[in-house]
């Protein structure tokens, strides 16, 4: 027995070595693996809801939730939720897609976001942005701001996260927003992103500038959040623009939202 | 746990320091490693008991930029050597090993505390910082020079506490080995004497 030892070690080296490379870990803090992680994952699932547009039918129903950090079983449930509604066109997550920020986090949702028969896009959030988070998000969703249209709504997804950046007058980016609202082309606006501009971590020398510029289209109908890990919906600074926050997915409650001709039409989805 | 583990190392030092009370070697060990948390390259030096079952030194790693780095890490690491058995002349073999490390990371977005920009408490984990538990293999030759004692190679898996904290809560879609992650290196131990003999 003695003597199959050295053997037995030798075989369980060879085994686990050779069962996948990125189970060697650099560190927890790195951002890219020797196999490779997901890349420009936001353009992709651009790409794929555009592919399927179907300009028949104006109504676009949209999965929203956000604050997936941590709750990977809750995820699974909701993605085979969601599986079952073929009448969604995609899923929005406001954000904190991690806790930590750190690159196992991020396959881990990714792995569960993947299984998804519908686009999904991501805006970034506070937590995902500590420790090396940001260069990762960047490099598996892509830009931290970006937009596209479909079935005539402008998505502009944009970083709203002012206290990780110390509050230096740049985040969220009012000129890059400006320029997404002056565009002529679709019918109406809706804007994504993780802090809502009236929370403590916004940064409240922006808070006028940013809602301001929002009302100031008036097809500009709605503002979706995350941050809050839960739900609030309301017309908050009593102009045009609805903003709302949605569950942290923990909760096992997400928001359908149909959009019909620039219409809201809010259903809460248990999970 | 970890007051377990700390408790489990003190009792046996005790035991063996009044096991053997003639001190006339310091036994060291220096390490190089491959992966495991602590770097792409990692190397160390340890001081190990002279009942050679427990390791306790330090650890430096990098992982340089094209490997998703560039992050550094300064490592305090315990080990504890339960089992040893000598399998043929020269070869032992320490089939179970264990113990924790504690990693200062060091990178561009990874200082010691957080920014000013935060208050107190706004993230609750430590920022870079990491406490890693480990289980390991090890196999080794014996030199039985008059400094170089053995060499040995082993095999870790390691786990730390962001890790263990993600996955309690979510025994459906992260399994244990989802968290566990591989290390592997080389060590030579020395026989220093303390004194010269005549």
């Amino acid at each position: 027995m003695r003597k199959a030892i050295p053997g037995i070690f030798i075989l369980l080296i060879f085994l686990t070595t050779s069962s996948g490379c990125d189970k060697f870990e650099y560190s927890p803090y790195q951002t890219e693996t020797l196999k490779g992680i997901p890349k420009d994952l936001n353009n992709i699932n651009i790409l794929k809801l555009l592919a399927n547009e179907n300009t028949d039918d104006d109504t676009v129903t949209i999965l929203y939730t956000g604050d997936s950090q941590r709750f990977y079983d809750e995820l699974k449930n909701l993605v085979t939720k969601v599986n079952t509604m073929p009448e969604i066109d995609l899923m929005v997550l406001s954000g904190d897609l991690t806790d930590f920020g750190t690159l196992q986090e991020y396959l881990w949702i990714e792995r569960e976001l993947k299984k998804l028969n519908i686009p999904f896009l991501c805006t970034i959030g506070n937590h995902d942005l500590t420790a090396n988070g940001e260069a990762i998000f960047v490099n598996m969703f892509g830009q931290k701001n970006y937009s596209f249209i479909y079935k005539g709504y402008k998505f502009i997804f944009h970083d709203t996260n002012g206290r990780k950046y110390g509050f230096d007058g740049n985040i969220p980016d009012i000129t890059w927003l400006s320029k997404e609202i002056d565009d002529t082309t679709p019918d109406w606006f809706i804007g994504v992103s993780h802090i809502p501009p009236y929370d403590i971590d916004f940064d409240e020398n922006l808070e006028l500038s940013y809602k301001n510029l929002f009302a100031s289209k008036k097809n500009f109908i709605l503002s979706l959040h995350g941050h809050l890990h839960s739900t609030s919906d309301s017309y908050y600074y009593n102009d045009s623009v609805r903003y709302m926050t949605s569950n942290a997915v923990v909760k096992n409650q997400a928001i359908l939202l149909k959009l019909i001709n620039g219409r809201i039409i809010k259903q809460f989805i248990e999970y | 746990m970890r007051s377990l583990l700390v408790s489990f190392l003190l009792f046996s030092n005790t035991y063996y320091a009044q096991e053997t009370p003639k001190r006339d070697s310091i036994k060291l060990v220096t390490s190089a490693q491959f992966a495991g948390s602590t770097g792409l390259y990692s190397a160390g030096v340890s001081k190990v008991s002279r009942t050679e079952k427990i390791e306790l030194g330090f650890l430096c790693g990098y992982v340089p930029s094209s490997f998703g780095g560039p992050l550094a890490s300064l490592v305090l690491k315990f080990a504890y050597n339960p089992f040893n058995f000598k399998i043929i002349n020269k070869i032992r073999i320490e089939p179970f090993q264990t113990g924790v490390f504690f990693a200062q990371n060091f990178g561009d977005n990874l200082d010691v505390i957080w920014g000013k920009q935060y208050p107190k408490g706004y993230y609750w984990w430590h920022r870079s910082l990491r406490t890693h538990f480990f289980i390991s293999t090890q196999v080794s030759y014996k030199i039985g020079s008059k400094s170089l004692d053995r060499i040995a190679a082993y095999f870790e898996v390691n786990t730390n506490d962001l890790y263990l904290y993600s996955f309690f809560p979510n025994r459906k879609s992260i399994k244990i080995y989802d968290i566990f992650f591989f290390g592997t290196g080389l060590k030579l131990y020395f026989k220093l004497p303390l004194r010269l003999k005549h």
